[in-house]
């Protein structure tokens, strides 16, 4: 927090101590309207960057009568010349070319566990019931609304409701423990619970 | 052989999964974040334009600027949340610091053609707030914390062999509550089943004692640089490009505890302490239009893209829980999840895509003239739809394998499921005396969760008052928010869940200083 309020404090006095152009005068809001500000340096400014265009396109021709790459800027036909190195096509004739990636040893770590944040999606879904219409005789997919305990008032009957056949999140509906047979999946050492009874 | 390789494919598949879907609305469903001045009004920046915050709403604001303009906009949020869980509530307060849009921007005027100019502009600012803490307590006799551990647990289709190792499949919850017998095998009935050692206390009928506490921070950061033309003072075109930066964590305790003075009924409390951070950054982009067909009115439309994140989230989990023994005597057992993610927190790296926004916009600006004193006053107001569903998760593997893939297929299921598109509306107006401003707004954030029970929106009410003389200006707004949420504790799919009705209330002071140049 003090840091940020240092940040602050220095960035305000950066701005407070800029000179403004409207020092003198009316300070124009751009949301109403923006004036038009015109000087003499936008002149001079415009000049000097239609010189610096034509000094550099000067010096590009120079420098491609003494070097074939600085002519594959404007002509096309450079690609082909087989001195010239690059990504772009034919034949690399460049001695430090290898086609392969090169790939640097690191120090091996223990790998990070990317077990991911886990939540019963399940328990994010509607229910889903099927119900035939009366007047047309379709069967239709009716979504109710999920159930919510929200008050202790009353006596209430921990009930397990199983959800629809294709809302299911694995038919393990009361909790059963069931593992698989296949043995372990972890790649990782056991760890051993504590033994019950410890004080 | 096949028949078992395929039972256990989809028991794993079913068990679908992956982040959270409340991921998803964090980072698409907060208020607008704009300098001073356009907060004072509501918000409203999606025609309007002649401020920095039109780089976040409607880059084409940026070309009614011809001049130049440094901004810096700092702020302070005053957070009040009023906790309803299973009818008891509870109050906490959090203050924190917070800034809107600070940068630059330099419009510039074709010499030839007055009424032709181009703008650039470049900002920073924090998009959304997530510091805050939110706690709750109550009685609740119907379900437990840990009984998401024992369905967890359940479903996954592990052995204890499986899941008690130093790289486990489900290190955060289930292996700390089997290492500490906070959930176990019991037979019943002649069959074997994962049962939460508190609900002994809930089957007999009684009462846990439940306490949450949830301290976040970080924010939603962006970079933006944008561009915009000015085509003969009628139409304004813009785009921008944005690099957000994402920075959150949070600090969840949850206790569980037996108010009896029972010792013989197996369970006496439990802590479980979850720290999980998530980082990364995006890359977004708005392209926006305003259209003037006639002095004082402006007509715009902006469209921002999905922010496409690369995060990497690192979570640990500590668990202690205290049981009693048949005979009556106390057990204590503790561990981290560190102890089952290889010595260290865990982590997870995946890409999202947060929902793309529309914003149609009408401001009326009373005097569009030179002189300042002649400028009177502006009224607008903003209609934005947000796709809360159109959030997706995606692997970051190159490869992801069947079982990753159904992770995120199952998850972006349930996001489409869970939300839904929303309209916000904002609307607010200022009355200009030369130099002096007084402004006052009113925003409305849908809510958008698809289910009715879940009550939610935002609604912020703001005034504010500004100073414009010398070459500088000067902005100070107060906003008063007014949120509804819900906060679920935790999550069960074969039982009837509980959740806390949030009602937030915010007081933020902010301040805009700038420089004409």
């Amino acid at each position: 927090m003090k840091h940020k309020i240092l940040l602050l404090a220095c960035t305000t006095a950066l701005l407070a101590s800029c000179s403004s152009t409207y020092r003198n005068g009316q300070t124009p809001d751009d949301v109403y309207y923006s004036p038009v500000r015109l000087t003499d340096d936008d002149n001079q400014k415009e000049e000097q960057k239609r010189d610096q265009v034509s000094n550099q396109h000067d010096r590009q021709i120079r420098m491609a009568r003494y070097d074939r790459r600085w002519r594959d800027l404007d002509d096309f036909d450079c690609r082909y010349d087989p001195y010239r190195y690059g990504y772009g096509y034919g034949y690399y004739y460049n001695p430090y070319y290898y086609p392969f990636p090169v790939f640097f040893s690191s120090p091996i770590r223990n790998p990070k566990n990317n077990a991911p944040r886990t939540t019963s999606l399940g328990s994010y879904r509607y229910e889903e019931i099927k119900t035939v219409n009366p007047k047309t005789g379709v069967v239709e997919n009716i979504y109710r609304g999920r159930r919510y305990n929200q008050s202790n008032a009353g006596r209430v009957i921990r009930e397990i409701f199983s959800p629809s056949n294709n809302q299911s999140s694995g038919g393990n509906n009361n909790r059963t423990y069931s593992p698989s047979s296949s043995g372990s999946r972890s790649s990782g050492a056991p760890v051993s619970r504590p033994a019950r009874g410890n004080r | 052989m096949k028949k078992t390789l395929l039972s256990l494919s989809l028991i794993v598949i079913q068990q679908a999964y992956g982040q959270v879907p409340e991921d998803a609305i964090r980072y698409s469903w907060f208020p607008h974040n704009g300098s001073a001045r356009n907060m004072a009004t509501g918000g409203v920046m999606g025609s309007l334009g002649g401020d920095l915050t039109a780089l976040y709403v409607n880059p084409a604001g940026l070309g009614f600027f011809k001049t130049g303009e440094a901004v810096i906009s700092p702020g302070i949020l005053m957070n009040r949340n009023t906790a309803n869980y299973r009818d008891a509530k509870t109050q906490t307060d959090k203050n924190v610091f917070t800034f809107g849009p600070t940068g630059v921007i330099l419009g510039q005027v074709n010499r030839h053609q007055p009424k032709n100019s181009h703008a650039f502009a470049i900002g920073i600012t924090q998009l959304a707030n997530f510091n805050n803490l939110i706690q709750y307590k109550a009685l609740n006799n119907f379900s437990s914390f840990s009984e998401q551990f024992a369905e967890e647990f359940a479903k996954s289709g592990y052995s204890i062999n499986d899941v008690l190792t130093t790289n486990s499949p489900l290190p955060f919850g289930s292996a700390p509550g089997l290492y500490t017998y906070l959930i176990d095998t019991v037979t019943v009935n002649g069959g074997i089943q994962v049962k939460a050692a508190p609900e002994y206390l809930l089957d007999a009928g009684q009462a846990v004692l439940q306490e949450m506490s949830k301290r976040t921070r970080g924010g939603l950061y962006e970079l933006s640089l944008g561009y915009a033309e000015n085509k003969n003072d009628k139409w304004y075109w813009g785009g921008s490009i944005g690099i957000p930066f994402l920075s959150y964590r949070s600090n969840t305790v949850f206790t569980e505890s037996d108010t009896s003075s029972n010792n013989f009924n197996k369970f006496q409390s439990f802590r479980y302490e979850d720290e999980f951070k998530t980082q990364g950054v995006g890359l977004n982009a708005r392209f926006g239009a305003i259209y003037r067909p006639q002095e004082y009115i402006r007509i715009g439309l902006a469209l921002h893209t999905p922010s496409f994140f690369v995060l990497k989230d690192t979570r640990q989990t500590s668990l202690s829980t205290v049981l009693e023994s048949d005979s009556g005597t106390i057990e204590r057992y503790s561990v981290s999840s560190n102890q089952f993610s290889n010595g260290s927190p865990g982590e997870n790296r995946y890409y999202q895509t947060s929902p793309w926004r529309a914003v149609l916009s009408a401001s009326y600006v009373f005097r569009e003239v030179e002189n300042v004193k002649r400028q009177r006053a502006f009224i607008s107001a903003d209609i934005e739809y947000v796709n809360h569903r159109g959030s997706r998760f995606s692997s970051y593997q190159e490869e992801p394998g069947d079982e990753e893939k159904n992770y995120y297929k199952g998850l972006n299921r349930v996001v489409k499921e869970e939300f839904k598109g929303t309209f916000n509306f904002r609307v607010g107006g200022e009355v200009k005396f030369n130099t002096i401003m007084g402004r006052l707004g009113f925003a409305y954030y849908g809510n958008p969760y698809k289910d009715r029970d879940l009550k939610a929106n935002r609604m912020l009410l703001s005034g504010g008052i500004g100073y414009r003389h010398h070459g500088f200006f000067i902005d100070l707004t107060y906003v008063h928010h007014i949120n509804r949420d819900v906060n679920f504790p935790y999550r069960l799919e074969d039982r009837a869940n509980t959740f806390a009705n949030i009602r937030q209330t915010q007081g933020q002071l902010m301040a805009t200083f700038g420089v004409k140049f």
